[in-house]
């Protein structure tokens, strides 16, 4: 069965894209997570990378051409397929994909996510209206509206292109048996969910095996272990083609899908970027003594106690601001300042680690960047995360404190220029005055990109973090 | 009569006699002056009966007593003469409707539909619309009675000053009471008429009570016609229960204004029978001393006048009585015979119907395509499309004159009118007293007369003081007549902020005029919206507010050599966009398209409708870009406290809520009294940051 390949929404924000050129030639046999084709948004290049394997069969697109997102451009099939547009696009399959170009050491986030339902469902005239249309449920709906209180359009939009088509007769059926159709994988054309793919998952079901099958096309909710795939074959390893030698192996594990994508994005970072790391001890007593008086203060009344992320987070965010140097990415001829400070924090979650972005976090209350958070690693964690809830990071931090770890080199978060590693909070003895005095110290390990940055700036930077560790009552006055 | 002697007797004749030669009448003129007397009398007794019986609602000032006046000084004009009127004008509308209808049969009608109208009824004068204060006939030169004491004077003014400039020898009648004499307007109307030597008498009726409170409590001088020495022009007084008295000192100030020797103040000493409305008690006079003023009764006075030299017989009088009492049960008839107004006339004659076809429309939107699309097009300042606008119209149509402070030779506090003066001379680009309210009244009068005028107060600031000349008569007598009179007219004012000029000088005040029916509002952002509309406004047949921004007089931009209008009402999509619909007006679109730059840059995408016109509202296009982008931000200069945008706001929530994806937003001026202090005066004037800003909130 042919798979449409389409310009998946690279963004919030895009619209349409630019052709710039194929990679492949027309019926010449990709595979999945190839790059084939290379299109630009208004703000940069992207790769578009093969959503099936099999032989692609190109439409009449071709370099200079404008066009919408969620456009079908090619066929993925067998060889004697043709291009032909069957149906609008089931999904977004880049939006998890990019969403991993992540950087390694994951660290669990500080507190567990929760939800700050209210109960009431908020939308604005609009979503109501496009929802009552299209018959969604606003409650199953993630709000991005508002600053994430207010279902908007958008969100019904991408709810809607998250759900896989499903023929009327199908969805009856799946809706009866109570199987939830974004487990289903669709073997109708275009990838519609039919009566019998209903049926064979009922039955995959009543066994009381786990496993459901695992959709062909790219599904934004694989959280359930795959079941072998009808049609693709295993990816292209991003690993170097050196011969290994011959060894036992235990268990053979593919390198795709999330995996896949921090493996190459990975070696990206660590291949093209000038890395250097500094390394600062922090007196964090205050700041332990402020988040626990916080978290007596406000959890109840915020539903969720405040943790050391979420005031690391708030701190960067500042440092940011103040030194717009950091905040920045480097593209062949010139380094750009960004307007937004988005932060990313890394997230253990059972697919590898995810990095969740939260906006303009220089602009959002404590209250509202935690509750954002939580938001974000929760529907990360349930295979749930919506296409910008993984993108558009300019600053990652990341935690290994948890897992005792004290100091590290983390990698950077390519196009980003640093990445913030934070290490145990732990008692130490330490000279205070010339006297020996317990505090609770933590490490700090700033990685910055060299070919962006020099490394007396970059320690400006990380010292400005730690005098804000150290004394973070200064955040009111800032 | 009984006590008169004989001697008196002979004197009366002889006063009569004496009247009658030197003013010419004829038996049948003086038998129609009791005739109307009467009538009025009939007609006034008779609301009064039906307002003691509740059969009538609402508010009427009867006229019973103060006959002579109206009756008296009316007669005394040629057909094609104007009169205004007052809260009081029963007995002015009916001397005047009477005299005009030429026929027995016409003048029942006219008859009719006065009471009708004061009845409410559609066959009204006014369709039912105007009631009892608001009686009009402009078609025949009645200019309308008003509901705002002293609120005509500066509209007869202007129905003079028209006389003036279109070389007629018409003359204007202006009625008011002594409560009027007292208010601003007077002071400036009589000043300018003066000043101009216009064909205009005033008559203050002095019926001895400004609702209660007398002359002596209200005034130092003891009479109101020595205030004629004021203007420099001639103050009579003369017994206003006396209908040949009247006539007589009428007459002479009536042939001096025709002959252009200016206008004349008269005083007529006369008295209200009735309360000064239904509901008062008449506590602050005494049952005695109405009961002497009945004995000098207009009726009894004109009667014994006419029997003294036997004109009139005892039969003649009851006969004619009889007649009018016929009359007004025929009036009766018809009025409560008479259908009440359909509902559909809720909503008709607030405006003219506007001049402007789907064509003009067409033609104006490709003409803005060539002025957006051709690099080589002359680039002039707003200023001078302004006046370029004003010069092209007044060489169109002699009708078109300008009026207001420093017009003329200064060429406009801004320069708009520069070099008008020279070119058409003083009576068409004329300095005025720095009166704003009879700048505004006179310019409804004018244009209520036949002429096209554009009256210009120097800052949006001062239009308060002439706000009910412009907005009570000026904005309403539209439908207040019943669709029945045009009140073509601009005002042109300019505001905003940008000059540090503080709270008298910097404000935008669109939405006080944008609340009154009958008024347009036109805010041009672009020398050429500037031209196009406002050469639109000056031939549209509705008063139109004109509103030009200050900081904007010499910014330059593309203006067409050839001729254009752009209808009013049409908005101008100034940055198509399909994120946010970003409405504004004025200086602001020039904030708007900065910050949509800004926006663009970050990936947000915005449309700017620049609204042109406030009023009438292009509501279609705000429409149909709201249902496209979902989203809304106004923009205003205007106090955020009940501005223009808040009206914007809920129009779309009416229209288009269901399309909404974002709460709307709005923009707008602190609710504080603009600052002198250029760092305050920023933070109250939304600027581009804070637009920028906005929207981004709205996509967020």
């Amino acid at each position: 069965m042919a798979e449409e390949f389409f310009i998946p929404k690279l963004g919030q924000t895009v619209e349409e894209v630019t052709i710039l050129g194929w990679k492949v030639e027309d019926g010449q046999r990709v595979e999945q997570g190839e790059p084939v084709l290379e299109v630009e948004t208004d703000k940069a290049v992207f790769p578009v990378e093969a959503n099936a394997s099999g032989y692609i069969h190109l439409g009449p697109y071709k370099a200079g051409d404008v066009v919408p997102v969620l456009t079908v451009v090619a066929v993925i099939g067998k060889k004697d397929d043709k291009f032909e547009v069957k149906g609008a696009p089931a999904a977004q399959p880049e939006a998890e994909a990019a969403a991993a170009a992540t950087p390694a050491e994951a660290a669990p986030a500080a507190t567990a996510p929760e939800a700050s339902a209210t109960g009431k469902v908020f939308a604005s005239p609009r979503a109501r209206r496009l929802a009552a249309q299209e018959g969604v449920d606003l409650r199953l709906v993630t709000p991005t509206g508002g600053g994430g209180v207010r279902v908007a359009e958008r969100d019904v939009l991408a709810y809607l292109s998250a759900m896989p088509k499903a023929t009327p007769v199908a969805q009856k059926m799946a809706a009866e048996a109570g199987i939830d159709l974004r487990q289903v994988v669709g073997t109708g054309p275009g990838g519609k969910i039919t009566r019998e793919d209903v049926e064979r998952a009922i039955q995959a079901a009543a066994p009381a095996v786990p496993a459901v099958p695992t959709p062909v096309a790219p599904s934004p909710a694989p959280a359930v272990p795959a079941v072998p795939t009808p049609v693709a074959p295993p990816s292209a390893p991003a690993a170097p083609a050196v011969p290994l030698p011959e060894v036992e192996v235990l268990e053979r594990i593919p390198l795709k899908g999330v995996r896949a994508v921090i493996a190459q994005r990975m070696a990206a970072s660590v291949h093209t970027t000038a890395r250097v790391t500094l390394v600062s001890e922090v007196d964090a007593t205050h700041f332990v003594e402020m988040r626990e008086r916080l978290k007596q203060q406000v959890a109840e009344e915020w539903g969720f106690a405040p943790g050391y992320n979420d005031l690391l987070a708030k701190i960067v965010a500042n440092a940011l601001r103040k030194f717009p140097y950091m905040n920045a990415r480097l593209t062949e001829d010139a380094i750009e300042l960004l307007a937004h400070v988005n932060i990313g924090i890394a997230v253990d979650t059972e697919r590898g680690l995810l990095v969740p972005v939260v906006r303009d976090v220089d602009r959002k209350s404590l209250r509202q960047f935690g509750e954002e958070l939580r938001q974000l690693i929760e529907r990360a964690r349930a295979g749930r995360a919506l296409p910008d809830d993984l993108t558009g990071g300019t600053f990652t931090i990341t935690n290994l404190g948890p897992y005792d770890i004290d100091a590290f080199t983390p990698v950077i978060n390519l196009p980003e220029a640093a990445i913030l590693g934070v290490g145990r909070i732990a008692p130490k003895v330490v000279v205070r005055d010339g006297q020996m005095v317990i505090r609770q110290m933590v490490t700090l390990s700033l990685a910055f990109d060299h070919r962006l940055v020099d490394g007396a700036p970059a320690a400006r930077f990380l010292q400005y973090i730690k005098q804000l560790v150290e004394e973070p009552y200064l955040l009111v006055t800032l | 009569m009984a006590t008169t002697t004989t001697d008196q007797v002979q004197v009366q004749i002889e006063r009569v006699s004496a009247l009658i030669e030197e003013q010419g009448l004829t038996k049948e003129d003086l038998m129609t002056a009791l005739r109307q007397i009467m009538e009025i009398r009939a007609f006034e007794n008779n609301i009064a009966d039906l307002l003691s019986k509740a059969v009538l609602k609402g508010a009427s000032h009867l006229y019973a007593g103060q006959e002579a006046v109206a009756v008296g000084a009316i007669s005394t004009l040629r057909d094609d003469d104007l009169i205004t009127s007052t809260h009081r004008g029963h007995g002015h509308a009916h001397a005047h409707g009477d005299k005009v209808a030429k026929t027995p049969e016409a003048k029942q009608e006219h008859f009719n539909k006065m009471m009708a109208e004061v009845l409410g009824k559609a066959t009204g004068y006014c369709k039912g619309k105007g009631g009892s204060m608001h009686i009009a006939d402009v078609e025949h030169g009645n200019l309308g009675a008003t509901g705002i004491v002293g609120g005509n004077i500066p509209v007869a003014v202007g129905a003079a000053l028209a006389q003036k400039l279109m070389k007629t020898n018409r003359v204007v009648l202006c009625f008011f009471g002594d409560g009027a004499a007292n208010t601003g307007n007077f002071h400036e109307a009589l000043n300018m008429a003066s000043l101009w030597d216009l064909p205009v008498v005033f008559i203050c009726e002095n019926n001895q009570y400004a609702m209660s409170v007398p002359w002596r409590k209200a005034s130092k001088l003891s009479s109101i016609a020595h205030r004629a020495c004021a203007y420099g022009i001639p103050g009579e007084t003369v017994d206003g229960m006396d209908a040949l008295a009247v006539r007589s000192v009428v007459s002479k100030a009536v042939e001096r204004a025709r002959r252009g020797e200016g206008p004349t103040l008269i005083e007529a000493i006369t008295y209200r029978y009735y309360g000064h409305s239904h509901s008062d008690p008449r506590a602050y006079r005494t049952r005695e001393e109405e009961a002497e003023w009945r004995k000098r009764d207009p009726i009894t006075l004109l009667k014994s006048a006419m029997q003294s030299i036997n004109w009139l017989t005892e039969e003649e009088f009851e006969a004619l009585d009889e007649a009018v009492q016929r009359k007004l049960e025929k009036a009766m008839e018809f009025a409560t015979n008479s259908p009440d107004p359909s509902p559909d006339e809720l909503c008709t004659d607030v405006y003219a119907p506007s001049p402007w076809t789907q064509a003009d429309i067409e033609a104006e939107r490709a003409m803005r395509e060539r002025v957006r699309n051709d690099p080589n097009m002359r680039q002039i300042s707003y200023a001078q499309a302004l006046q370029e606008a004003m010069r092209e119209e007044m060489l169109r149509d002699e009708r078109v004159f300008i009026m207001g402070e420093d017009v003329g030779l200064y060429g406009g506090a801004y320069g708009a009118t520069r070099g008008l003066f020279q070119e058409f001379g003083e009576w068409r680009v004329i300095d005025t007293p720095i009166s704003e309210a009879t700048i505004g009244g006179a310019a409804v009068g004018a244009a209520m007369a036949g002429m096209r005028p554009i009256a210009e107060i120097m800052y949006v600031d001062f239009t308060p003081l002439a706000m009910d000349q412009i907005a009570n008569q000026g904005a309403k007598n539209r439908y207040m007549f019943g669709g029945k009179t045009i009140v073509p007219m601009v005002i042109r004012t300019e505001g905003g902020a940008g000059r540090a000029i503080a709270a008298h000088h910097s404000q935008s005040l669109e939405s006080l005029w944008t609340h009154f029916p009958g008024i347009y509002v036109v805010m041009p952002a672009t020398p050429y919206d500037a031209k196009g509309l406002l050469k639109a406004a000056i031939r549209d047949d509705n008063p139109v507010m004109f509103i030009e921004h200050k900081m904007l007089y010499r910014e330059k931009g593309p203006v067409p050599e050839e001729e254009y209008i752009i209808p009013l009402g049409v908005a101008d999509i100034k940055r198509p966009g399909k994120d946010i619909t970003l409405v504004t007006y004025s200086r602001m679109v020039l904030r708007a398209l900065e910050a949509a730059e800004i926006l663009a840059k970050e990936g947000i995408d915005v449309e700017v409708v620049d609204l042109r016109t406030l009023k009438p509202l292009d509501l279609e296009t705000i429409i149909t870009s709201v249902k496209k982008t979902g989203r809304l931000v106004g923009v205003t200069e205007a106090y955020e406290n009940t501005s223009f945008i808040n009206e914007i706001m809920a129009q779309v929530n009416d229209h288009a809520f269901d399309w909404l994806d974002a709460p709307m937003v709005r923009v707008a001026a602190a609710n504080v009294p603009v600052p002198r202090a250029e760092v305050l005066e920023d933070l109250a004037i939304p600027n581009v940051n804070r637009i920028v800003e906005a929207c981004r909130k709205v996509v967020r």
